[in-house]
């Protein structure tokens, strides 16, 4: 009945990453809907890896939150340092000025759920 | 052509276990005793309009304590140590400390005061300690542990004076701590640890767990009785993280392009799926009482057919299980959840990031 | 008596006088003859499996060195001094200069302390209420140290941390403090922080900069550490 399982490596690592935009009243072009999300986080991969190098990193938008631009990524654990490279170096998305913010990083999309850094106690 | 750029993302630990309640030999017990300082609780159970009355009881009424700026030499007094850490579990971890970047200390209910100090600090000091086991080769952290309920950890013992002295004159260390106690005589009332400090004239702030509730209707859940669960942990246990993270997979997978996340197959098409989750500070004590209600509340009629609760733990706290290092390094997650079926059997997760040893 | 054959002083004739005299000199037919006492000198003198070459040598007028070269033997400095001095671990074993570590006790060594604070005033020209000097540095480097109360500040050994006393010896890369429980504790300078109070002013010296023989750091040249890291 008692089985024990350890599995070292995990297939995916997961990030919350938001998208800051210098001057928000000035909006960008389009609404950033969670298809120009992906667009913006492929552009920066093709920027920094190239055509072939960025299209082999595969990156899934799990949730996005058009408010605050805010989202949680998927990634095969051996592209994450190259997600987390392309996301750090991005400077400029459709002509305007923005930075990428990696708020947290797991390899469980579970560790996501929970945040006691930020958590306020009341 | 250039060899391919290979990196590595870093190791991480993911511990699935099967057994049961009833087996004598199941550790259950001990993973939810030596898991001191929980931040969150979530529980997940399809087919129910709401989580049951008796494990919202037996969570929400956990108040628990935040104090500002305490100085370390308080925690080591003999009145105080006499008073509550001998007399009960103190339970407490200091509040805005990054463990990764800075110094972060707790008391164990143990009796044991953790220190996870950095370089300079270690340094100056004076105490005591070892090499931190994740930082081997560029010394940066180090570990002092204070064993505070030894017979001889006592005033005019040279040990006693030594630490008394570090922590008084050397440097006048200063914490926030969140913590709790919980006597062994349960007629002693646990906010008593509140008015002591705060009859020295330091503020003492009580705070409550926060609950969050959220029911999907028509979602689909995985059949966890069809599951090959040995093959597919990773997958149920990241469906699990989805719906902690409130992701609404129908919603998003309706675009290829956007993600190609899917529920694990085979799955059924439930009418509900509760969630709720508590966010705060959480003895052991209180967590087991939450699986034992999950049990007894599965064991009633029209019962779900499973139930899951998971516990965070604190990613800045210097210990996880039974008092073991822990470290940040990318998230410091020291996560575990049990999934509770009717007939007492479990499947628990273990979940630690690279900084923890293993569980 | 044989023609010479060749112009050279070795075969030249005997002069007009030594040949007059040749009976009392009692010299013989063959010294005389110079290639017969030359025969008769190498068969006395050279060893005979050399002879064999010496022979052909002569013959083919060639200079071969018959001796066989002995180096002189050099006296040793040890045997000229003619007084033998202590080896490393002898020295070491001996240990004059080591502060007995029984019996030493603060108090005796109070007034090295008021001696040296004397001193140190003087060096350092302070004034109460007046910040160090712009050479301060400097002197402070080159100083003596033995009177000082020194106390670590930081170490890379955190026992360590706090130990108090006065200087009695300094080493290269040790100082030896006795403190006032009257115990004498040698603290490594590389990997400490140390302060001394003078005057109302808190020095703080890095142990790192006074790894040197005390005899020496006086002459030396301060150099910059890399990193004051510990």
């Amino acid at each position: 009945m008692y089985e024990r399982r350890v599995i070292t490596k995990s297939e995916f690592h997961y990030m919350r990453v938001s998208l800051d935009v210098q001057n928000p009243a000035k909006a960008l072009p389009v609404e950033l809907t969670n298809v120009y999300f992906k667009q913006a986080v492929t552009a920066a991969l093709t920027r920094l890896f190239g055509d072939i190098g960025g299209a082999m990193v595969a990156v899934d938008v799990l949730k996005y939150n058009e408010g605050d631009r805010s989202a949680i990524l998927r990634v095969h654990s051996h592209n994450l340092v190259k997600l987390w490279s392309a996301l750090t170096l991005t400077d400029r998305y459709m002509s305007r000025k923005c930075a990428f913010r990696v708020h947290q990083v797991s390899p469980y999309l579970m560790g996501l759920a929970v945040n006691s850094r930020e958590y306020e106690h009341t | 052509m250039a060899a391919p750029l290979n990196f590595n993302s870093p190791k991480n630990l993911l511990v699935f276990e099967q057994s049961s309640f009833s087996n004598e030999k199941s550790r259950h017990k001990t993973v939810i005793g030596d898991h001191y300082f929980n931040c969150a609780v979530e529980v997940c159970s399809p087919n129910v309009a709401q989580i049951p009355t008796t494990v919202t009881a037996s969570l929400s009424p956990s108040s628990y304590y935040i104090v500002r700026n305490l100085p370390l030499s308080r925690l080591i007094d003999k009145e105080f140590i006499e008073a509550f850490v001998r007399n009960g579990a103190f339970y407490a971890v200091s509040l805005n400390t990054r463990i990764d970047v800075a110094n972060s200390v707790a008391v164990l209910p143990t009796g044991k005061l953790v220190l996870s100090v950095d370089k300079d600090m270690y340094e100056t000091l004076g105490l005591e300690g070892r090499r931190s086991i994740f930082s081997q080769t560029r010394e940066r952290k180090f570990v002092i542990e204070v064993e505070l309920t030894k017979p001889s950890f006592t005033p005019g013992k040279k040990n006693y004076e030594r630490t008394k002295w570090c922590f008084s004159e050397r440097l006048n260390l200063r914490f926030d701590f969140v913590f709790t106690w919980v006597p062994h005589d349960k007629s002693i009332c646990s906010s008593s640890v509140g008015k002591y400090f705060s009859g020295m004239g330091l503020s003492v702030s009580s705070c409550r767990a926060q609950m969050m509730s959220n029911t999907m209707k028509d979602v689909c859940v995985p059949d966890l009785l069809a599951l090959n669960i040995l093959e597919n942990s990773q997958d149920l246990f990241e469906w699990l993280g989805a719906v902690s993270c409130y992701i609404d997979s129908e919603e998003e997978a309706s675009n290829d392009f956007v993600s190609m996340y899917t529920t694990p197959s085979p799955c059924n098409i439930c009418t509900q799926l509760t969630h709720a989750k508590w966010q705060g500070f959480f003895t052991p004590e209180a967590i087991a009482m939450v699986i034992d209600e999950i049990r007894l509340y599965l064991k009633t009629p029209d019962h779900p057919p499973w139930a899951s609760v998971t516990v965070h733990g604190y990613a800045d706290s210097p210990v996880s299980w039974r008092g073991k290092e822990h470290g940040y390094h990318q998230g410091g997650e020291n996560i575990y959840t049990y999934i509770v079926f009717p007939n007492d059997n479990y499947w628990l997760y273990m979940a630690v990031g690279s900084h923890d040893v293993c569980p | 008596m044989s023609t010479p054959t060749q112009d050279s002083a070795v075969y030249s004739e005997l002069p007009a006088g030594v040949k007059r005299q040749a009976t009392q000199l009692k010299l013989a037919d063959d010294v005389r003859d110079g290639s017969a006492y030359l025969s008769s000198f190498l068969r006395r003198h050279v060893a005979p499996r050399n002879l064999a070459t010496a022979a052909a040598a002569n013959d083919a007028h060639q200079v071969v060195l018959l001796d066989t070269v002995v180096p002189k033997k050099r006296p040793s400095s040890l045997q000229k001094k003619g007084r033998r001095q202590l080896n490393a671990r002898e020295r070491r074993g001996v240990d004059c200069f080591a502060a007995s570590t029984a019996r030493q006790t603060y108090r005796t060594h109070v007034p090295l302390h008021t001696l040296w604070r004397g001193y140190m005033r003087s060096l350092l020209q302070l004034e109460p209420s007046r910040a160090l000097a712009a050479d301060a540095q400097h002197r402070l480097l080159k100083a003596d140290y033995h009177g000082c109360v020194l106390t670590v500040a930081r170490s890379r050994c955190p026992s360590l941390v706090g130990v108090a006393g006065i200087v009695l010896q300094e080493t290269r890369c040790t100082w030896r403090l006795v403190t006032r429980e009257d115990r004498l504790v040698t603290v490594p300078k590389a990997t400490c922080v140390f302060t001394f109070e003078l005057e109302g002013h808190v020095v703080t010296l890095y142990g790192k900069h006074f790894v040197h023989r005390p005899a020496d750091r006086c002459s030396k040249k301060f150099k910059s550490k890399a990193t004051i890291d510990l």
